[in-house]
């Protein structure tokens, strides 16, 4: 067996002389190609498990979206030798929980038990993972179910924003899928595109298995090893590779919602790759633009005019490319002084930046909740598996915050003029088109939709 | 809430429940009342600041319904010696956030930061109990905020409307008739001496409780404290609430037509105060009916059945009894009555039959992956010790907390579902879709 251990315990320093302590941890790979990160980090008596592969949704088969979020689903929901429902009982006995779910460039099962329970959780666990049946009547199950959640997001105004802007902004790129399926596409998916699915990506050497919590790293390696050494290592299809293209010109959307008395609003274009080298620069100058509470946007909608009771802006940021997005909402009747203030803050920002004390504070802040971030058992083990999926440093959780405060003033700007778009850009709004229509007018090329049309 | 979300919606609450875990607390009261309770942990560099009202909307009277949610928006907006937003600036200056909410029976405020900036958080809290600067300008921004926030989880939220409305025709005479955030008109109607009087009423050292929890020494900070807040005036202890609410001897049925997709209906029982055994035993049948796939409601409406997109149960922790609440949204083409029809059967079995001790071991083991769950963070342990302290009348009942689950029995299950759960003790709100832009639908 091939065993590297780095057993590093290193700290953080957030502030003058104030250091994080992050527990150590050790990296294994076992022969099949397994990677395996345990850390013992015992503040409370459970244990995290979380097992990511790459290759999620925008693995999609062109014509049938979904498949990547429904395979996943149905990995508990039958193995060769245990039903849905043995399952369920199983886990709900111990008070744990279980899931697996689909990104847009991986799939991630987790699952938390007490750390009495560690052996019960990871038969199951395992199970779900080398051994899922995907029954026909299980499919059809939720197939059904999803359908009907296809309905229910329509009476749900910011997911309804939410799927239209991704879809727009994304257009032809595989991002921009209905990941939970279309009703075309749910009616069509197959067992076997389930199974395909499962097989070009559920494989050890396309795999990394992370364990958080009260356990010893010595046994708990053993304990992986019984169950993980048998699976077998897999040729993978290679992944794509396009990146998303930047929207060109102003284009606006109406969404028909003939009941609502607010509108929700979302303005944005494409944003940057997760590993893209101005990733730390962005995030401090989004922080001054849209996160927190003291954040231009905040202060100008909410503080200021009482327009909204939330405003904020984001970059989600995945393998191949993410989004630029600012969210928020008011009444139907302040629809127009909403945008022109949202448009002059990007137009301000874009001109002048942002003040040293504004990036200042927005590091601390991204600091203080880094750190934060690293209390929880579960948080811990996303961060780890981030780390391996996007192919960051190892060093990544003790740079972070030092790469964020290394971030200078011309940084911010120059980063600002390249990604928050002014002259090209989306904009969805959920409202009574009729009513809203004249307020819009004027802010680009407008198209109404109805809400059948909005979830497809 | 002040920033992200929305009054407590019921069925929006995980389950909380405690288990007693090793945390060691101290604790002292100033002279003036205000009792201060500290748990010292140096897992991260981190502090959480809480401070813990006993206050909310159950403290209201009509015509000024929604005070207490928009007060706590005002509480961030200045006080003597920190300009308005100058609360937040210096909090995400120094690594912190902030944030509160307000339910029923407690308003709750809390802020995290880097250790280092304690003292500066101590200086602008006691600066905001003793000082906070109530005026126009504060009022009408929030007011303006709040109705935005209104809209949001209220009037343009099926659920939300739907949990309004059952809460409004379960309680006759008890305040937890209305909305946490208030009626449209009543957050029209708030004045600013309403605004004054609420703050002298129920923002005294004497009706609060400071939870310190994090990266700190107990010595110098005890000192501290008794220097910044031992000097806010005492108020007289404010009236206490009269709960009036009459017994129910009938189930109350209400229509709901609105724009959307799919029928639902929302089931609420008058249930048992916090405080009451009983309310342990509600709690753990709620697990049983809803927690999980292999919970009855789960597994036969949402699996067996397919009739449900959703059913959720949960009953609330409120000083008087709230309800236990039942909520179900139907799948295209399924009528409601289907759904009431075997949520009604399973509950009647329950009152029946029991349950098994398995199930009420699953629920209990439930309980106790929860209790572990609220000791990871900092944040976690100040908000249940505040919320026990305020709901539950000791923030040290949350430590003994998994005494009263083990107690609970497979009768004491069957009881309480024979004794609450029962058809005159119910009120049913039903939602009727009406197509986008249809003016109202058929009805029978």
């Amino acid at each position: 067996m091939q065993r590297v251990v780095t057993l590093i315990a290193f700290s953080i320093s957030i502030a003058f002389g104030q250091k994080i302590q992050i527990p150590p941890s050790t990296r294994d790979t076992l022969p099949n190609g397994l990677t395996i990160i345990l850390m013992e980090y015992r503040k409370v008596p459970l244990a995290d498990f979380r097992l990511l592969v790459r290759g999620g949704s925008s693995e999609d088969p062109d014509s049938l979206p979904g498949v990547a979020s429904i395979m996943a689903s149905l990995m508990r929901e039958g193995t060769e030798t245990r039903s849905s429902t043995q399952i369920s009982e199983a886990i709900d006995f111990i008070g744990g929980s279980m899931s697996v779910g689909a990104g847009l460039d991986y799939c991630a099962a987790t699952m938390e038990v007490m750390k009495k329970d560690v052996d019960t959780g990871l038969e199951l666990f395992s199970d779900v993972i080398l051994h899922p049946a995907f029954p026909n009547d299980e499919i059809d199950r939720e197939r059904k179910q999803r359908l009907a959640r296809l309905d229910a997001i329509k009476e749900e105004p910011s997911a309804i924003a939410s799927v239209v802007f991704s879809r727009k902004v994304y257009g032809q790129h595989p991002y921009g899928r209905q990941a939970m399926g279309t009703k075309v596409s749910l009616e069509s998916i197959r067992r076997d595109d389930l199974l395909a699915f499962y097989r070009n990506t559920f494989m050890p050497n396309n795999a990394v298995l992370v364990v958080v919590g009260d356990f010893n790293r010595n046994e708990m390696l053993e304990k992986l090893k019984a169950k993980f050494s048998a699976w077998e290592r897999r040729e993978r299809r290679a992944a794509p590779t396009a990146r998303p293209a930047t929207l060109k010109g102003k284009h606006v959307v109406l969404v028909n919602k003939p009941d609502a008395t607010q509108t929700q609003i979302r303005v944005g274009n494409i944003g940057i790759d997760i590993r893209n080298p101005d990733y730390f620069p962005l995030q401090v100058a989004n922080t001054v633009f849209g996160a927190g509470f003291t954040s231009r946007l905040v202060e100008e909608l909410r503080v200021k005019r009482s327009l909204t009771y939330g405003a904020s802006s984001s970059f989600p940021a995945n393998l191949l490319g993410g989004s630029y997005v600012i969210s928020t909402f008011t009444k139907n009747e302040t629809i127009s002084e909403t945008i022109d203030v949202v448009l002059g803050e990007v137009a301000r920002f874009r001109e002048k930046g942002a003040t040293k004390e504004e990036m200042m504070k927005a590091q601390n802040y991204i600091a203080g909740s880094f750190a934060r971030s690293l209390q929880s058992p579960e948080a811990l083990a996303s961060r780890i598996t981030d780390i391996e999926l996007y192919g960051f440093p190892q060093d990544h959780l003790e740079k972070y915050i030092e790469r964020i405060r290394r971030v200078q003033l011309a940084d911010v700007q120059r980063v600002v003029r390249e990604h928050f778009y002014l002259e090209d850009l989306l904009m969805v709004f959920v409202t009574p088109a009729n009513e809203s229509a004249a307020k819009v007018q004027g802010y680009g090329e407008t198209a109404t939709i109805s809400l059948d049309e909005a979830v497809e | 809430m002040k920033k992200t979300s929305v009054t407590v919606v019921l069925l929006a609450c995980a389950l909380t429940t405690s288990w007693s875990q090793s945390i060691t607390t101290d604790e002292f009261t100033l002279k003036n009342g205000l009792k201060v309770v500290l748990v010292e942990d140096h897992t991260v560099p981190s502090v959480c600041f809480a401070v813990a009202f006993h206050v909310g909307s159950r403290n209201e009277r009509p015509g000024i319904t929604g005070i207490s949610h928009l007060f706590e928006h005002m509480m961030f907006n200045g006080s003597k010696h920190y300009k308005p937003t100058e609360f937040d600036k210096i909090l995400e200056a120094g690594g912190g956030y902030s944030n509160a909410y307000t339910s029923n029976d407690i308003t709750f405020y809390f802020e995290e930061f880097n250790s280092d900036l304690l003292d500066k958080v101590l200086d602008m809290e006691a600066d905001r109990i003793r000082s906070l600067k109530i005026d126009t300008v504060n009022l009408e921004q929030e007011r303006g905020i709040v109705k935005e926030e209104r809209r949001v989880s209220t009037d343009n939220s099926i659920q939300g409307t739907m949990f309004e409305d059952l809460y409004a025709a379960a309680f006759v005479a008890h305040p937890y008739q209305n909305p946490v955030v208030g009626w449209m008109k009543d957050l029209d109607a708030i004045r600013l001496d309403d605004a004054r009087e609420y703050f002298k009423t129920y923002y005294a050292p004497n009706n609060a409780t400071v939870f310190i929890v994090g990266d700190f020494d107990f010595r110098p900070l005890k000192k501290k404290i008794g220097k910044l807040f031992g000097e806010i005036p005492r108020h007289a202890k404010p009236r206490p609430v009269v709960n009036a609410e009459p017994g129910q001897n009938g189930e109350r049925r209400v229509k709901l037509h609105k724009e959307a997709e799919l029928p639902a209906v929302a089931i609420g029982y008058k249930a048992a105060g916090a405080d009451s055994p009983d309310s342990y035993a509600l709690k753990l049948l709620v697990t049983i009916l809803s927690r999980g796939q292999s919970s009855r409601l789960y597994k036969r409406l949402v699996y067996d059945m397919e009739i449900v997109t959703e059913v959720n149960a949960a009953v609330d922790e409120f000083i008087d009894p709230g309800l236990f609440a039942i909520y179900a949204q139907m799948k295209p083409g399924e009528q409601v009555a289907d759904a009431e029809h075997e949520v009604y059967e399973i509950i009647d079995d329950i009152a029946q039959h029991g349950v098994t001790a398995e199930e009420l071991q699953k629920a209990k083991n439930t309980a106790q992956a929860d209790y572990a769950d609220g000791f990871k963070t900092n944040v976690g342990v100040a908000g249940r010790l505040g919320f026990y302290e305020v709901i539950h009348g000791d923030y040290r009942k949350s430590l003994t907390v998994l005494d009263r689950y083990t107690a609970v029995t497979v009768a004491d299950i069957q009881r309480v579902a024979g004794q609450y759960l029962t058809e005159r003790k119910r009120t049913v709100v039903i939602l009727v879709p009406e197509q986008p832009g249809a003016e109202q639908s058929s009805s029978h």
